[in-house]
């Protein structure tokens, strides 16, 4: 982990810091990195990857549409908007 | 010596499936006109809002896997693709990336030298975006019906090597789409969505050239045309002696060419990690079972029974068997004969291949809203295999069929169109015939022979069209020969 690298998942993130905001992440990211990186040393083989804790499976719905909102309840948290639309800074197409 | 280039071509496809519901949120995947009228916090991505997986986007990507002979995973989990755009409102789309449910299958194509097999890597589930407008305001607006609606992702080989087989590829592929109903597979409308990863290398050579990758191709023309643009630009840019460059490109139909839309210098960083909210889809091999005997008679499959069956043409057999419902359409229609056999089903076969899908496309209609039933047409068929009229009457009373719930026997009879077979009948025209045009008769006998169609023609016009053609000849031959010249 170099500064490069924090600079890069900020940019990602579209998150602005400044230079010294940058030092103290690049450290604390290099800790975290560490940390986990001690799982490295375990013998792994034949332990599937774990995505979730409960173990449950196939949780689903069946196919059948329900209620909405209205198109003024949707865009009722909208900093902007064009009758019915969000509306945002333009986008190149 | 000029090299020569070898294309080498793999496609992304986008299917959007035809659910009630959306991907994880019960709003409606239909959309309205009215914009933002089908969401909810969970497809608005609000803070705290989780999602339900639609047990039919896993019922969906299975057919489609097993009609596309891939494996099916036994369990599979979903992942957050991220990244930010103003239609993605959530930061990232929910996808699948390391262990998408089907892999490893592949298509058959028909090219013309054979059949050729065309991997598939992956079918994954995912949802799709909402849609952006730019043209309406000088912002962007966005919508948000969209946004969740459930999706396949087909992910090819690169085993495609031109354009036309990346179109019978996609071709195929959404005729298994539309035969499964799964997806409307309207290319114009976004419902299915084509990008292609285009490199080309010169011919012998096994390393890949570096590839460029073409969005924006909504229709089968274009598919074709963008691909074919593509090798062609490629091919004059390494002969220049420069390098292609792995652009992102956008294939732009009103100037027909490939544009570029971004460069790959950024090459997207999506930072995939498992969904946390999602819990792992696990396949048995029962819902298999289930799922394979629910499969219909995929297009192929009965385009050989139609070759094999009714004894048609491959031509024949694959314009029947390309849309299910016209495919059902022929064999209700065979099915009705009073005199079924191969030279009936081929009558079948050719007045709906001329008649009822110019109908269809002169009238922008499909096979359901025909207004011939396939009863009728088989009636049409029996009454030209019988002799009751001729294929010529029968071309004629086609329009009032169309426009009535009669047979054909029925307005043969209410008409009086019956063509007529009465030997006597047609022996004594054809003697008429031959007395008034004696002039044309010696001009026969003196080696004009194709005069006789001629006289044929003047019997059948005098029967008021309604003489049996076939006895016309017959009759006029024998009556021919009788006349001596001396």
């Amino acid at each position: 982990m170099t500064s490069n690298d924090i600079a890069r998942i900020a940019e990602l993130a579209r998150l602005q810091f400044s230079e010294e905001e940058i030092a103290a992440f690049t450290n604390e990211f290099i800790r975290i990195v560490d940390y986990v990186g001690t799982i490295a040393s375990l013998n792994l083989e034949g332990v599937e990857p774990m995505t979730t804790v409960s173990g449950a499976v196939n949780v689903s719905r069946e196919d059948v549409a329900g209620e909405c909102l209205t198109s003024e309840e949707a865009l009722s948290n909208a900093p902007r908007k064009n009758e019915a639309f969000f509306k945002v800074p333009k986008v190149l197409g | 010596m000029p090299v020569d280039y070898e294309p080498i071509i793999g496609l992304e496809v986008h299917a959007q499936l035809k659910t009630a519901s959306k991907a994880f949120c019960a709003c409606p995947a239909t959309f309205g006109s009215r914009p933002n009228v089908n969401t909810c916090p969970i497809c608005l991505g609000h803070p705290g809002a989780l999602p339900v997986l639609n047990s039919n986007l896993v019922n969906y990507a299975v057919k489609m896997g097993l009609a596309t002979n891939c494996s099916i995973r036994g369990t599979s989990t979903f992942s957050r693709k991220n990244y930010f755009y103003p239609d993605l409102p959530k930061g990232y789309q929910i996808s699948q990336y390391a262990d998408p449910i089907c892999h490893d299958g592949y298509l058959t194509i028909e090219t013309l030298e054979g059949e050729k097999h065309v991997g598939l890597t992956r079918i994954h589930m995912e949802e799709d975006s909402g849609k952006s407008i730019h043209d309406l305001d000088v912002d962007t607006l966005v919508d948000l019906n969209r946004s969740g609606v459930p999706l396949v992702e087909i992910v090819s080989e690169p085993d495609i090597r031109s354009a036309k087989e990346a179109y019978l590829y996609l071709q195929q592929l959404r005729q298994i789409l539309i035969y499964l109903d799964i997806c409307d597979g309207n290319m114009e409308e976004g419902s299915l969505r084509c990008d292609a990863n285009i490199s080309v290398r010169p011919k012998g050579t096994a390393e890949f050239g570096i590839k460029t990758e073409v969005k924006n191709l909504n229709s089968f023309r274009n598919v074709e045309k963008a691909i074919e643009y593509e090798i062609l630009r490629q091919i004059h840019v390494l002969e220049s002696g420069d390098t292609v460059v792995q652009h992102t490109m956008m294939w732009d139909a009103s100037a027909q060419q490939t544009r570029i839309m971004r460069t790959k210098e950024h090459v997207h960083d999506y930072r995939y990690f498992p969904e946390p909210d999602l819990v792992p889809v696990v396949v048995t091999s029962n819902t298999i079972d289930e799922l394979r005997s629910e499969l219909p008679e995929l297009p192929s499959a009965k385009k050989k029974r139609f070759m094999e069956q009714y004894g048609l043409p491959a031509y024949d057999s694959e314009i029947l068997s390309a849309d299910r419902n016209l495919a059902n359409y022929f064999e209700s229609a065979c099915e009705s004969l009073r005199s079924p056999g191969k030279s009936s089903y081929k009558l079948v076969s050719n007045w709906i291949m001329t008649e009822h899908l110019r109908i269809m496309s002169d009238m922008k209609i499909s096979v359901s809203e025909l207004r011939i039933t396939p009863k009728q047409t088989g009636s049409l068929v029996d009454a030209v295999a019988d002799g009751t009229i001729s294929n010529k009457v029968a071309k004629e009373i086609f329009p009032e069929l169309l426009a009535s719930d009669r047979t054909a026997t029925q307005l043969i009879q209410e008409r009086g169109l019956s063509q007529m077979s009465d030997e006597i009948v047609i022996r004594n025209l054809v003697r008429e015939v031959l007395e008034k045009h004696a002039d044309n008769v010696r001009k026969y006998k003196q080696g004009k022979t194709n005069l006789k169609g001629f006289l044929v023609g003047q019997v059948i016009k005098e029967s008021g069209g309604t003489a049996n053609p076939a006895m016309v000849n017959v009759v006029m031959q024998e009556e021919l020969d009788l006349i001596s010249m001396d």
